[in-house]
């Protein structure tokens, strides 16, 4: 396994040892269902990677083609899961190559949006209505330029 | 990489100065960290200055300069700006700048949402502090904004929603930068960079990245809830569960601590080593004990409610003692690092042994905190008060001011002037000893914090004239910082910085001093956590060609007659 999947396996380690002795010596609920969700946080994160890796090295693959062959496939394109019989991949979280965008306006705009909005939800919808409207611009413009080369 | 290339002269500086409209449409991590740091800097101003406010009106008993409410909005924002708006954001300035460049990045792996996280940032401090401008003023119920005193019965007005949006609007931008910082470390490190060959704050960063995921999602649903208790008459905490609100508050507020120092940690431990001529003593230890030190961080947030009676006392006591363990595991390695070394005493090294004494301090109070007994005895009073400027002052500031002399050269491709570094760091010593530790004794004798007045015959007020004349002479000594900078970059008279001017170790100090945009035009092999020092031992005279790496690569290795490295 790799370092960084161990990195957050120790997390959720740490944290069904820390939880449980949590719960039994105090039977708190606020602070063992925080601790509880860590536990979920950090064994999400190596669970799914080692799905993901599994799945593009070609060991998870739904034998047949009935009904539930269709529904697991369908489920592993819904979660971006690898589909069924594509090509593997040759290591879990490698990073694929792409170019870095030197200059944006959009996370201003994003921002500017932000600022309107938040102030918005202290002082009513006249600034509210303008910062979603500025964010929706700001969301679509980050969008279609992710698309160009 | 070969030897020749290795001392090829580079040139000083990368690229031309970037203009404004540059800065604000920039996705470059660099521009995005000084972008952190200038406006991080900005608010540790903002905050220091309500913190000169606060001091000047404690000198003497009586209200001179302003009344209780004012005074409740001072140090509600102080700390406001202290934690979320300078501490958090100098972290993500730092790591933004230096992070891609220690693992032989080209930039953060989402290049647009770092500029995002940017500027979420900057309209959450904006907000917070526009409170100031209403006509109920700032928020008043100090940076925990414990309910019920936080609701709109007790707290009335537009100036602490605006906190609750400001502050919620910071931690977003936290946790968008965490997930980025994750994301780049674990999958644009340079070939042969391993996980175990990363520099040691590159490491904590990755540590404070996971605390933030964590953490910060709690504080942004607890605000989330409060604003709704605001606005629409929600209670989940007023008229429902105050001590609610403070579960989730401090099981975000403990992590930040550990946010705001485990980063800095790194910074002193990337200084250490090159201002002592030796490797880091106990790489992996010093990973572990940070990692340690995070997951301790998850388990003792309940021993800020030790008064409420409504906690395990016990439970958090040990584990928030147990946090000494791997501290101590980091001081002694960092003590093991200096042993014997050849020490040079610049400004970045002043700094840093400045920060381990600092750092002590407020470390050995923590324990006496975490004791039930004493915390009874002690809580809301200036103790407590010194304890944590020794911690976030003594610690998280102190390596912050050693990390800008170590870096400064490389960001701005300008030396600052060590005389006047030095000149800077005695006054700020004395003037930050001088304001804190009497805290200790005022607390002792009973002084209760977040009070704008005392009783003339407490016999408090010698103690709090020190206070504040050593505030004072800190501030003077930041003032002697501002100076330095602008003498040396602004008008530029500080001696252009070569690549590496220090001996550095990681990767930075392999290109220019500013990089340019695409940070390297060559990286030397990575078959350590020095590679930069492994490059420069290998064109050393004496050096004999090493066919020991995989793939048939041919470094140099200096022959040497025996002992440690460098």
């Amino acid at each position: 396994m790799a370092e960084e999947l161990r990195f957050f396996l120790r997390t959720a380690l740490y944290s069904v040892f820390i939880g449980t002795v949590y719960w039994l010596v105090s039977y708190e609920v606020a602070g063992s269902v925080l601790l509880a969700f860590v536990v979920l946080a950090a064994g999400s994160v190596v669970g799914v990677s080692l799905v993901l890796a599994r799945s593009a090295a070609g060991e998870i693959v739904p034998v047949g083609d009935g009904p539930a062959h269709r529904l697991l496939g369908a489920a592993m394109r819904v979660v971006g899961f690898t589909e069924p019989g594509s090509p593997a991949l040759s290591q879990p979280l490698e990073a694929r190559p792409q170019p870095f965008p030197r200059s944006s306006i959009w996370p201003l705009v994003a921002g500017f949006a932000t600022l309107l909005a938040g102030l918005g939800l202290v002082y009513g919808p006249w600034l509210l209505l303008p910062g979603i409207a500025v964010g929706a611009l700001a969301g679509w413009g980050w969008l279609t330029q992710m698309d160009r080369p | 990489m070969t030897t020749a290339e290795l001392q090829t002269p580079r040139p000083a500086h990368g690229e031309p100065r970037a203009g404004m409209v540059e800065f604000l449409t920039t996705t470059d991590h660099k521009q995005i960290g000084l972008l952190y740091i200038f406006t991080s800097l900005l608010f540790f101003g903002l905050s220091g200055v309500l913190a000169l406010l606060m001091r000047a009106e404690l000198t003497a008993p009586g209200l001179q300069l302003m009344n209780e409410s004012t005074y409740n909005q001072l140090f509600t924002m102080h700390g406001t700006g202290m934690i979320f708006f300078f501490g958090s954001p100098l972290v993500v300035g730092l790591a933004n700048y230096f992070v891609p460049l220690q693992i032989g990045a080209p930039d953060v792996a989402f290049p647009r949402l770092n500029a995002l996280t940017y500027w979420l940032f900057l309209a959450g401090g904006l907000i917070a502090f526009s409170g100031f401008l209403t006509t109920s003023g700032a928020a008043a119920f100090g940076w925990t904004a414990y309910s019920p005193l936080s609701d709109s019965v007790y707290s009335p007005g537009a100036g602490p929603t605006l906190w609750i949006v400001g502050v919620l609007l910071g931690g977003a931008s936290s946790i968008l930068g965490a997930v980025n910082f994750i994301a780049t470390i674990f999958t644009l490190r340079a070939p042969g960079m391993t996980m175990f060959r990363m520099p040691i704050f590159t490491w904590n960063m990755l540590v404070t990245s996971l605390l933030i995921m964590v953490s910060f999602p709690v504080l942004t649903a607890a605000l989330a809830m409060l604003f709704l208790d605001r606005a629409l008459g929600a209670h989940f905490f007023a008229g429902g569960d105050a001590i609610l609100w403070q579960h989730l508050f401090w099981f975000f507020g403990h992590p930040e601590v550990y946010i705001l120092i485990l980063p800095f940690f790194g910074i002193v431990t990337e200084i250490i080593p090159v201002f002592s001529g030796k490797p880091v003593f106990g790489y992996r230890s010093f990973v572990f004990a940070t990692m340690l030190i995070a997951a301790f961080s998850f388990s003792v947030w309940a021993h800020h409610m030790f008064a409420t009676g409504f906690v395990n006392n016990l439970f958090f006591a040990i584990t928030s003692m147990a946090i000494a363990i791997p501290t101590g595991v980091k001081y002694f390695n960092w003590i093991a690092t200096m042993w014997r070394g050849h020490i040079r005493l610049q400004t970045p090294m002043l700094y840093s042994i400045g920060f381990l004494f600092m750092f002590l301090v407020g470390g050995i109070t923590g324990p006496f905190l975490a004791s039930p007994a004493i915390d009874y005895a002690v809580h809301d009073t200036y103790y407590l008060v010194a304890h944590f400027h020794y911690v976030l002052f003594g610690g998280t500031v102190f390596a912050a001011f050693a990390g800008f002399y170590f870096w400064f050269p490389k960001m701005t491709g300008r030396m600052l002037s060590e005389r006047l570094g030095h000149l800077q760091f005695w006054p700020m010593l004395i003037g930050m000893n001088m304001t804190f530790f009497p805290m200790h004794i005022l607390g002792l004798n009973g002084m209760p914090r977040r009070v704008a007045d005392y009783p003339a015959d407490a016999g408090w007020t010698g103690l709090n004239v020190i206070v504040t004349i050593g505030a004072v002479i800190t501030a003077l000594s930041i003032g002697v910082f501002v100076y330095n900078v602008v003498v040396s970059v602004f008008l530029r008279r500080g001696a252009p910085a070569p690549p590496d001017p220090w001996g550095g170790y990681s990767l930075e100090w392999w290109t220019t001093s500013p990089p340019p945009h695409h940070n390297f035009t060559s990286l030397p092999p990575i078959r350590s956590e020095r590679p930069v020092f492994d490059a420069r031992q290998a064109a050393a005279p004496g050096a004999i060609p090493d066919r020991t790496m995989a793939g048939g690569d041919v470094a140099h290795r200096p022959v040497r007659p025996g002992g440690t490295d460098g």
